[in-house]
């Protein structure tokens, strides 16, 4: 074996590889390079949810952006008649609560963990400090964003004038 | 509902006081493992730089750890022996500079009392300053078997803050995820919103103000080097020791060094140029380096810092001054983040837009 391969051995964190190889899968986060995305990676916190457990109630500040990296999460919505709907059922790899990075608004959604896992969190200002830091990045992100709220509107477009030909 | 609330604030409150009591008592003992854990805290950046190249963090430590080892050896060797020969230089002349200061302290209390004689009267011969600096060197030495075991204690230190701060740094951000797996879901996001406010507060606080002792304990060895003042380095590393807290650096560093040139020099216009010197070295520290290396991270207002500083005295003497204003910007965060909270949630409940 060659010095470097040893040295690659000895230092090459294959779990890092592994969690950078996840979040290059991850919509938001295409595009981005390895030491950007490490250093997304690491301002990250990483939590284990059990079923049943309440990860934000609608109406409640919203502060940080979730990346579900096992298990299940369910969004739903409280209409004004109480009645609950479901928005969408989300899995490992998907990303939820990402208006908290775009307005301080209150979330909009109930988030309900569905089966057990591990979520990833990211507070919001301190996203935005790593967008300030690398403009460039930001600038890809917030692409990266606006062809998800995009695609979003699109769908929900097709929604409303599906049921409006019913 | 409300009893539960109730019960439960009753809970958090004996928990804190439990917590509080036994941090009070076990405080000199707890110490240097916090010591140990702030320099972990902030070494981590570094460390971060690395991992998120995809390198294994343990790895990264131990090379971290051998090349401050290596750059703390040249140090040393660098530093040291100036540093030896002038604590023992300053050591041997420490009886004469006594003298200096008894003659000196014995003038000054014949001339005020010849001043206050034909006022007062034989009530001027009270008028005196009761120091004599033989008297406090003997006091010094006498308690000198207690410093020694003082010393060792230190020892102990020097083992136990690496140690620390090796785990602290190689386990990373596993502390924290640990931590938010202890707490409730609710109040998740609350905790990271703390966390991540105090990280970026404290951490560019005490990183700013370990670079700004730096910055003003070499100005400090340079400016009296070239003076000519005797003991430059030792000068210089007390005040970079004493510069963190509020208003020392000045004051101790300053007021040592003038003591120094009056013993060694006894002029005028050197005791001048070194009090020039240190004012320089404030407003250099004022308008260029706070601004420069602290930025914006910590906006405590003179009048909070000096409370604060008065308050860490009264609450924790010397290790009380040593922490006020780090406690200060905690205490800030936390007030920050509930008015902000308070805010928020009074703008949600009025259906308006949280800005």
């Amino acid at each position: 074996m060659s010095i470097y391969g040893l040295v690659k051995k000895l230092f090459r964190d294959a779990q890092n590889s592994d969690d950078l190889a996840f979040f290059r899968e991850i919509s938001i986060f295409h595009g981005l390079q390895k030491r950007h995305l490490g250093r997304i990676l690491q301002a990250m916190q990483k939590r284990k949810y059990y079923t049943g457990e309440i990860v934000f109630q609608q109406g409640q500040e919203g502060k940080a952006v979730f990346v579900i990296r096992s298990g299940g999460v369910e969004l739903s919505r409280s209409g004004s008649n109480d009645k609950v709907k479901v928005l969408a059922r989300l899995g490992p790899g998907q990303i939820f609560g990402e208006m908290a990075l775009l307005e301080h608004q209150p979330r909009t959604a109930t988030a309900r963990v569905t089966e057990d896992g591990e979520i990833y969190l990211l507070y919001t200002a301190t996203f935005e400090s790593l967008l300030h830091r690398d403009p460039a990045v930001g600038v890809e992100i917030m692409r990266n964003i606006a062809v998800v709220l995009s695609a979003l509107l699109r769908k929900s477009n097709e929604e409303r004038d599906k049921e409006k030909g019913d | 509902m409300n009893e539960i609330r109730f019960w439960r604030a009753v809970i958090s409150l004996l928990a804190l006081g439990v917590f509080l009591f036994v941090l009070v008592k076990l405080f000199t003992v707890l110490l240097p493992f916090a010591f140990g854990l702030m320099l972990a805290y902030l070494a981590n950046p570094l460390v971060d730089r690395f991992t998120a190249l995809g390198l294994k963090r343990d790895r990264v430590v131990v090379v971290l750890y051998l090349s401050l080892l290596t750059v703390g050896v040249v140090l040393c060797m660098w530093l040291i022996p100036p540093l030896i020969h002038q604590v023992n230089e300053t050591l041997a002349s420490l009886p004469k500079y006594a003298k200096m200061m008894d003659d000196l302290v014995l003038r000054f209390n014949s001339e005020i009392q010849r001043l206050a004689a034909p006022l007062i009267g034989a009530r001027a011969r009270s008028l005196v300053i009761p120091f004599r600096a033989d008297e406090m060197m003997t006091g010094v030495l006498m308690k000198l078997p207690e410093n020694a075991a003082s010393v060792a204690h230190a020892g102990m230190w020097i083992i136990i803050i690496p140690f620390v701060s090796f785990f602290g740094l190689s386990r990373g951000k596993q502390w924290i995820d640990a931590l938010f797996n202890l707490t409730p879901s609710q109040h998740v996001e609350s905790l990271l919103g703390f966390l991540a406010e105090l990280n970026a507060t404290l951490g560019a606080y005490l990183r700013g103000v370990m670079i700004e002792s730096l910055c003003v304990g070499l100005l400090t060895i340079l400016g009296l080097h070239f003076m000519g003042v005797d003991n430059a380095v030792l000068l210089g590393v007390i005040t970079a020791l004493v510069n963190p807290i509020p208003f020392m650096a000045p004051i101790i560093g300053g007021g040592l060094a003038l003591l120094m040139v009056y013993f060694q020099l006894q002029s005028v216009s050197m005791l001048l140029a070194v009090a020039i010197l240190f004012i320089s070295i404030r407003l250099v520290d004022d308008f260029v380096l706070i601004p420069f290396v602290l930025g914006r991270s910590v906006h405590l207002h003179p009048v909070v810092m000096v409370f604060s500083v008065l308050a860490g005295v009264e609450l924790g003497g010397f290790l009380g001054l040593v922490f006020a204003i780090p406690a200060t910007v905690i205490l800030k965060v936390i007030l920050t983040l509930l008015l902000q909270g308070r805010q928020e949630r009074f703008f949600i409940r009025q259906g308006h837009v949280v800005t």
